[in-house]
């Protein structure tokens, strides 16, 4: 019995034993299950989202120029969130006429989203308005909408247009067209949708023409008066299967695609929320979140009643800058996006002058003072311009930083004078104008790659019946004093990629391509700066006033051509190494011979059989040999030839250099494996006279000019402290100080010093800049000088 | 919110990927010279007896990542498998400024640099390659080189060390105490000794050079 009793113990203990770990074991997956759950609800959808669009802006030193004068430019790059773009790192400037011809186009390089330099405008331009285009290798992808466009004047001293007076009767309606934006994404039927719309490609007698909202059976069901930047919006509750246009200007442009269920959220400066819906979903838990530079501002879990729900987020939680609002369920399924850009004004800069007005070279004292201090600690970079500004109405469209990044369209025209210091109505500043839709693709395939590395250049071999040539080697050089040598093989298209280095900058590039058998081919080099549509009207009306300025300003600039008032002090490109560079791609080379150290020779053959050792030419077949230093045998391959450093030159040409024309031989005996190529050997023939090559005309070659615009600038002008400045020589610069790198201490206060000029008039002071989190900067204001 | 490059979804619906041609169309490429297998030694020794993967770091700063590599000790050189062709060769020296490798069977890696130091047997400059021990104000690397005893075929470690001061004197040197590092820098020789002995720091073998180096760098 006791034993019994004992065994009956023991199972009750076993089995209690067994309860308790098995319960346990519920327990521990159970709080895993949990905090899984929770690891999942704070998983940050913040990253799904995307910062594809990149903006660009110039800032320019004037937009009244004169053929031959220099135009100084700052480039910022950033994103969607105004905050500068570190991946990419080459913009493309385009100089084009109001055609859209191109005139002249070169890349600059960035360094954190930034780049500035200059480039002078050729003397032959006719006077006329011309645009100054800016954009990245990726925006190429895109609808065009974020391109940057300045319209400047430029006036030929040469040519009599100036006199003429041209009527603008020229409208370019074909490239104009409306632009939609529904918010959150999407047009959905049935619930009210606010729709954004902005007109392209428009003139300023075109601001008054409204734009007819139309379903498809023509009635008009919304009329919409875009303000003069060309924006405007409405609200629509699309019905179902019913399409939309809008009638502008005789034109029908077409609603997006409606979907038939979904989410909205509709946000306002005074921080209330709207969430409308007609989906399934909508009677779930929802979660409505609020992010701003990262982190969480505001969450709310509700559901929706009656399909919508409004509630506000409270002041305390509202920040400047760009906010993103994102709406998901109970699952972590993101429903529906918005965002809303805030414009920060507490990121003034004050500006003052020891004077209001100075005699003409005179020192000017300006005092720069950042009224945030917070804002240095994250980077700033700040610019300023001190040019003339003349009492014209211009039609030019030249921006501000200001009310480039902060509103979305590119241009204002009410504030494209240089009359008013502080160039933004109240009204824009404060308007919030959220991106309720990112550009759509134009194509299915991304064609045109960020350049994060450096510059990306493609292109496409064809064969003599215009087929492209896959998988032939396509050879890239330039005549440097080192040999760089690239290759790279055509893909299934036919095109080929180069990514050049600084090395490459300025440069004239080489390309070589054989087809198979020996087949002619021929290389096509894609052009970046091609294609784009005309973003403005072609009209040349020159207002009287502004051409009287003009012709003041055409004999300031001759003076200056003549005297040379101590123009432009150019910065080189501390950041491009040039002893990066320094060595030939094949390393050290095993014999160099110098030709000055030999009996005269007439021809190659005669150089070969006496002076180069372990090298075989063959003259009838024009192939050169060398010895492996190894083995002492003869490569069965031939030797890679160049002449100046660049590789395959003319046989003939070869043929016929002597000890006369030859400065020295290089010769690299060893099999090189370059990549995945081989190599039996390399030949170098650097000649006397220097710029020397002769392409080997049975390879198919093309030449480019690399021009890439990196010397930095820094304009003072002369010092005029001192009495020996001779008084005999104008000074009649236009531009009195351009700085694009200025910098603040750490108190946030910088004193700018400089000399006025000989010209009388009235100047506007601008600093522009912005910061690494992407909080713009801008401030201006005026001196005179009698 | 985050200022890296994130696809947008119309690059999305392109269906690309960042780029639509693979990175390795677009790097630089190594050169060097092609070695038939018999060339290649195969010295006993931790960092010597197998293949590993590291990057090279070209001149220009570019980096071919994830190489099959190796370090020859004897000849000083790095020596690079392209393993589709099964050819090796020889990294040409002029045009890398070093290689990061992976140690075999360890998650650590060992940074080469190619330095100019003058030899301590023959006073000539000459281009090498050196491991990064410390890297700061003052440097410090390691020479790892393999030399033959005798007419053997035997090897043995010929470890040197080179010392890179901050004004950029370079000093080479093989064997060391403590009180012959403290002298290598007039400057702060007191402080630097006496701080040696508050810590009890000998200097005998590497582990204590590197941390003698390191506390130096924090004088």
């Amino acid at each position: 019995m006791k034993k019994q009793n004992l065994n009956y113990l023991r199972d009750c203990c076993m089995e209690t034993i067994k309860n308790v770990v098995f319960m346990l074991l519920i327990f521990l997956l159970g709080s895993t299950i949990i905090s899984a759950k929770d690891k999942n609800s704070n998983n940050d959808p913040v990253d799904c989202f995307y910062t594809g669009i990149q903006k660009v802006y110039l800032q320019l030193n004037k937009e009244v120029y004169i053929t031959g004068e220099d135009v100084l430019f700052n480039c910022y790059l950033v994103n969607a969130a105004n905050i500068p773009d570190t991946f990419c790192k080459v913009v493309y400037v385009e100089l084009a006429s109001s055609n859209n011809q191109k005139i002249l186009g070169f890349s600059v390089s960035l360094f954190k989203g930034i780049g500035n330099s200059y480039f002078s405008l050729p003397d032959t331009l006719t006077t006329g308005y011309y645009y100054i285009k800016a954009f990245t290798n990726n925006m190429r992808n895109f609808e065009h909408d974020y391109y940057f466009y300045a319209k400047i004047l430029i006036a030929n001293q040469a040519d009599d247009r100036l006199e003429k007076l041209i009527t603008d009767n020229y409208h370019n309606i074909d490239s104009a067209r409306v632009l939609f934006y529904p918010q959150s994404g999407n047009l959905i039927n049935g619930i009210e949708n606010k729709i954004l719309l902005q007109l392209s490609d428009f003139s300023e007698d075109w601001e008054k023409q409204s734009v007819n909202i139309i379903n498809d059976s023509g009635k008009i069901v919304k009329t919409v008066i875009p303000d003069n930047t060309g924006i405007g919006t409405f609200n629509l509750i699309p019905e179902k299967n019913s399409k939309y246009f809008a009638l502008w200007n005789r034109k029908k442009f077409e609603l997006p695609q409606q979907v038939s269920s979904g989410f909205i959220i509709q946000t306002e400066t005074d921080g209330n929320v709207t969430i409308l819906s007609n989906s399934l979903e909508m009677s779930d838990i929802l979660n409505f979140r609020a992010y701003n530079n990262g982190s969480i501002i505001f969450e709310k879990k509700f559901t929706l009643s009656n399909g919508s729900a409004t509630f506000s987020i409270p002041v305390e939680n509202r920040k400047k800058g760009f906010t993103i609002f994102v709406l998901f369920n109970s699952y972590n399924r993101l429903l529906c996006k918005n965002a809303m850009y805030v414009h920060d004004d507490s990121a003034q800069v004050k500006i003052t002058s020891n004077k209001t007005s100075y005699k003409t070279r005179e020192k000017v004292i300006l005092t720069i003072d950042l009224q945030d201090k917070g804002i240095l600690k994250n980077g700033l970079n700040l610019s300023l311009n001190i040019s003339q500004k003349g009492v014209y109405k211009t039609k030019c469209y030249t921006s501000t930083i200001k009310n480039y990044f902060c509103l979305k369209s590119n241009f204002d025209k009410k504030n494209s004078g240089l009359l008013e210091s502080d160039s933004i109505s109240e009204q824009q500043i404060n308007k919030i104008l959220p991106v309720f839709n990112f550009p759509k693709t134009i194509s299915p395939v991304c064609q045109f790659l960020p350049e994060n590395k450096g510059y990306i250049l493609s292109g496409n071999i064809f064969s003599k019946d215009g087929k492209t040539v896959p998988d032939i080697p396509v050879y890239l050089s330039v005549a440097d004093s080192f040999a760089s040598f690239k290759y790279c093989f055509t893909d299934s298209t036919g095109r080929f990629f180069f990514r050049l280095s600084r090395f490459y900058e300025n440069k004239n590039l080489i390309f070589q391509a054989r087809g198979n058998n020996n087949d002619a081919v021929k290389i096509e080099i894609e052009d970046k700066y091609n294609g784009e549509p005309s973003k403005h009207v072609g009209f040349d009306y020159i207002p009287e006033d502004l051409r009287n300025f003009i012709k003041s300003t055409q004999n300031v600039v001759l003076a200056n051509k003549i005297f040379k008032p101590g123009l432009l002090n150019l910065i080189s490109d501390h950041m491009f190494d040039e002893n990066l560079y320094n060595h030939h791609f094949y390393g050290a080379t095993d014999v160099t011979i110098y030709l000055s150290d030999y009996d005269e020779l007439d021809d190659f053959k005669d150089i070969v059989r006496n002076i180069l050792p372990g090298v075989y030419y063959n003259r009838s077949e024009n192939k050169v040999r060398v010895i492996d230093r190894g083995t002492q045998t003869l490569w069965h391959n031939e030797a890679l030839v160049l002449l100046n450093n660049i590789p395959f030159p003319d046989p003939a040409f070869i043929d016929k250099l002597g000890t006369k024309q030859i400065k020295k031989i290089d010769l690299k005996k060893n099999h090189i494996i370059y990549g995945n190529i081989d190599l039996y050997g390399i030949l170098s023939i650097t000649t006397n006279q220097k710029n020397v090559y002769a392409l080997n005309p049975a390879l198919a070659n093309i030449t480019i000019p690399n021009i890439v615009r990196n010397v930095q600038v820094l304009l003072q002008g002369p010092d005029y402290s001192s009495n020996t400045s001779p008084k005999a020589r104008p000074d009649l610069r236009q531009t009195l100080y351009w700085n694009p790198g200025l910098k603040l201490s750490d108190d946030g206060k910088a004193s700018v010093e400089f000399y006025t000029s000989d010209l009388k008039g009235n100047y506007k002071v601008e600093l522009e800049g912005i910061s690494s989190k992407g909080v713009i900067i801008y401030s201006s204001t005026a001196i005179e000088v009698k | 919110m985050n200022s890296v490059f994130i696809l947008c979804q119309a690059q999305k619906d392109c269906h690309c990927n960042y780029y639509n041609v693979s990175e390795e169309v677009l790097e630089d490429k190594i050169t060097g010279i092609a070695l038939s297998d018999e060339n290649i030694k195969l010295p006993e020794g931790e960092i010597y007896n197998q293949w590993s993967r590291g990057d090279i770091i070209l001149n220009n700063g570019e980096k071919i990542t994830n190489r099959i590599i190796r370090y020859d000790g004897i000849s000083d050189q790095l020596v690079a498998s392209e393993v589709s062709e099964n050819v090796k060769l020889v990294v040409e020296k002029s045009t890398i400024t070093g290689f990061d490798i992976k140690l075999f069977n360890s998650d650590s890696i060992l940074h080469y640099i190619k330095l100019t130091y003058q030899d301590i047997f023959s006073s000539e400059f000459e281009d090498g390659y050196a491991q990064v021990l410390v890297s700061g104000k003052t440097s410090l690397y390691a020479v790892r080189r393999l030399q033959h005893i005798g007419a053997t075929f035997n090897l043995e470690q010929n470890y040197s060390y080179i010392i890179v001061k901050e004004d950029g004197t370079i000093i080479h040197f093989l064997l060391f105490s403590r009180r012959y590092i403290a002298g290598l820098f007039p400057e702060k020789k007191s402080i630097f000794k006496s701080q040696l002995r508050k810590q009890s720091n000998r200097i005998r073998n590497e582990t204590q050079l590197i941390k003698a180096i390191k506390l130096f760098n924090t004088l």
